[in-house]
């Protein structure tokens, strides 16, 4: 017997067709984002509108998927991954509104990064038959009906969201370091110091929200099982993406460290973050397999 | 030698270099690094292994304590800096130093205007607490906002020293037990000096059966002739009393077998668990291990018995019928069938009668749970001031002439926020049209 929800095919269809559409525009704005940073300025402002309307339409999706599962669409590989990429879409669109068209060239780094996110949900799973990510429509199990799993799912979400956008201006800071200051490139990424405060200031977006998601993860542990930490290899590899980035912060902080160091220190806490959400899941089974 | 033929700065007594070094920002990466490279080899070892021979070996726990030792210090280290920092700022900038600044320009002032008077105004505009300083140079105006900002690592250092020393605490005063019955029955939790009573047991399928059952169980807990409380347990409800808790852990069926000798008619009934034997003679030489209590039982077509759900339609017991150390076979006994197995004893019926739900507890006390809540928000609100609270300083005098004001800044974090401050502020003079 399976374990589903009965949906109606229309709203399945149109779950679907809004899951599609909305990949599809986030890929027409990273086009747009990477002819932009190629020195098409006027394709700045552009872009980011596509980026808003894939982010309405993954929106709409998000909301059906919900109304579909009759509960908050937050649990497995398929529904997470999505409120990932539909939040670090919403983070990066709130940096690009705040800080105006300075940083449309995170939007060339940022929107691919989405899109390897998007590929983890589609074309991954079809070339590695080991790795499945269900788009079934599943009722919630008794333990995972808690009020807690909103808040440890979405906080984990915003902060997965914020060492993607560090990453991202990590990679640009990487690129500017290697080709000419006076080319076309070289021109339309931002300068090394914006850079390097934009990673800051991302890492610690995602710290504090990462950290809040350990902790309202440890609180709900201790409310469903008797204990706060139960060293899974999930609750191992947050902390473990927690010490690379506490690691980064102080670095950077205290000892003045930027650069390639710092971006390595980037790099490395972005490698842990992406084990603990798809590694973890495939490579070593604990307690939060949760599909 | 004398006082003032001492060198002009002393090392530090070894006590204070020993300090410095356990307290220092080199070892607490060092250690945040080694911590995450030892975690990272334990993830890849069997959870069970790498509970009992790394995150509970001596040298796993020594890198912790050293850990917390150094946020200690560090902490200890920085408390006399940040409060100066914070409050003694230094006010009085020349012009020199305004224009030395990390972010500084000068904007043309009227001659007839008092240049402290206009950077004071514009200083307010822009939401900075002002003051004016007088220097040898001439007056220095001083604005600043933020100030929040330079506590929130000491308070997200304090904040993981509470909830370190709270698991700390919560280890040394608390105890961890599991146990569990049915209905009716009871167990003493001797390290916690109570008892608790079983009073029912109630299973709630889920719509779809393949989910996995919602158990609430009544308890009673007592301590003597006391009813210290009465309560329903189920998953993600416990029962807490007195630093106490009661957690559903899971749940479980005790099958309930009859045993009757063919030959003699004698009968006698007991209760199972997985894993138990059955004897069915004197010598107990031939017996069942009950291996699997299947409530909705059925067979897939290659033989392997499978629960179809969790719904008790089709009680059946799973077990291997065993003589000595030799397995005999498989067995399945489904509910009120009774099987007979022949024993050097004599012919021997047995039949799976019913069956008791059980219920097992995970119960522990834990008295840091308060630090634990509280030093978590105070990590937060720390990590808060730390990212979100931008310390910013601005100075302003008058330039030699009076016919500019310099303008500078400084942040404690943050570069961008200085520059877009002064271009408000910049913003501001020109708005007000006290410039040329």
């Amino acid at each position: 017997m399976a374990n589903l929800i009965e949906v109606s095919p229309v709203l399945s269809l149109l779950e679907n067709i809004l899951f599609t559409g909305s990949a599809l525009i986030y890929l027409a704005a990273t086009i747009g984002y990477i002819i932009y940073v190629r020195g098409q300025r006027e394709w700045g402002s552009f872009s980011a509108m596509v980026l808003k309307i894939a982010f309405v339409v993954h929106t709409a999706f998000i909301i059906v998927r919900g109304y579909n599962v009759e509960r908050l669409p937050f649990v497995g590989h398929y529904e997470f991954g999505n409120l990932f990429i539909w939040t670090t879409a919403l983070v990066y669109m709130w940096t690009e509104w705040r800080l105006k068209e300075k940083f449309y060239a995170v939007g060339a780094f940022i929107t691919p990064l989405m899109m390897l996110y998007f590929s983890y949900l589609t074309i991954i799973p079809r070339l590695i038959p080991a790795i499945v990510v269900s788009r079934m429509h599943r009722p919630l199990p008794p333990v995972l009906q808690s009020d807690w799993l909103s808040i440890h799912v979405a906080t984990s979400v915003f902060g997965y969201a914020g060492f993607t956008l560090a990453f991202a201006a990590a990679m640009i800071w990487l690129l500017k370091h290697y080709v000419p200051a006076n080319g076309v490139l070289g021109r339309m990424l931002p300068l090394h110091e914006a850079l390097d405060e934009y990673i800051y200031r991302s890492s610690g977006f995602g710290f504090l929200f990462h950290t809040a998601m350990i902790i309202s993860g440890a609180i709900w542990a201790d409310i469903s099982w008797g204990r706060y930490w139960g060293w899974d290899p999930k609750e191992m590899w947050s902390l473990i993406t927690w010490f690379v980035f506490a690691v980064y912060l102080h670095a950077r902080f205290t000892r003045g460290w930027t650069g390639k160091r710092a971006i390595a220190l980037i790099a490395l806490g972005w490698v842990a973050m992406l084990f603990t959400w798809v590694g973890v899941a495939w490579l070593l089974p604990g307690i939060h397999a949760f599909g | 030698m004398t006082k003032d033929n001492l060198p002009h700065s002393q090392p530090d007594s070894p006590l204070k270099q020993t300090l410095r070094f356990f307290g220092s920002m080199q070892l607490g990466i060092f250690l945040l690094l080694l911590l995450a490279g030892v975690s990272a080899y334990a993830t890849l070892q069997d959870m069970e292994q790498a509970i009992d021979y790394i995150y509970s070996s001596w040298w796993y726990l020594s890198i912790l304590s050293f850990s917390s030792l150094n946020l200690l210090l560090c902490t200890l280290q920085r408390i006399r800096p940040m409060f100066r920092l914070a409050y003694r700022p230094s006010k009085l900038s020349s012009i020199t130093e305004i224009r030395s600044m990390p972010f500084s320009r000068e904007v043309p002032i009227k001659e007839h205007l008092a240049a402290p008077d206009v950077a004071v105004q514009a200083f307010k505009a822009v939401g900075l607490r002002t003051s004016v300083a007088e220097s040898s140079g001439g007056q220095v105006v001083f604005g600043e906002r933020g100030r929040l900002g330079y506590f929130g690592s000491f308070i997200t250092h304090l904040s993981l020293l509470i909830i370190l020393l709270g698991a700390l605490y919560g280890v040394v005063t608390g105890f961890e037990v599991k146990n569990g019955g049915w209905i009716d029955s009871s167990f003493i939790v001797s390290e916690g000096d109570f008892a608790v009573e079983l009073v029912d047991i109630r299973m709630v399928q889920e719509e779809n059966p393949v989910m996995r059952p919602r158990v609430y169980t009544d308890v009673k807990v007592r301590r003597g002739d006391e009813v210290l409380v009465e309560d329903t347990v189920s998953i993600n409800y416990p029962v807490r009393f007195a630093g106490n808790n009661i957690y559903h852990s899971t749940f479980l069926y005790f099958p309930v077998f009859k045993l009757t000798d063919v030959e003699t008619g004698e009968t006698g009934s007991s209760r199972f668990m997985e894993g138990d034997r059955i004897y069915l003679d004197a010598q107990r030489t031939t017996f069942i291990v009950v291996q699997k209590f299947y409530s909705n039982f059925s067979m897939r077509e290659d033989g392997t018995p499978y629960n179809v759900d969790y719904r008790t339609i089709r009680p059946v017991v799973g077990g291997i019928l065993m003589q000595g150390s030799e397995t005999v076979g498989h067995v399945l006994l489904p509910l009120n069938k009774a099987h007979e197995f022949a024993t050097p004893d004599g012919n021997v019926e047995v039949m799976l009668t019913g069956y008791d739900l059980a219920t097992v507890f995970f119960i522990n006390k834990n008295l840091g749970r308060p630090f634990l809540f509280g030093g978590s928000l105070l990590l937060l609100l720390g990590l808060y001031m730390s990212f979100f609270i931008t310390p910013e300083r601005y100075y302003a005098a008058a330039s030699e002439d009076s016919r500019t004001l310099v303008i500078g800044g400084r942040g404690y974090r943050s570069r961008l926020f200085v520059a877009s401050t002064l271009q408000k502020i910049e913003t501001e003079l020109r708005r007000r049209e006290e410039v040329k």
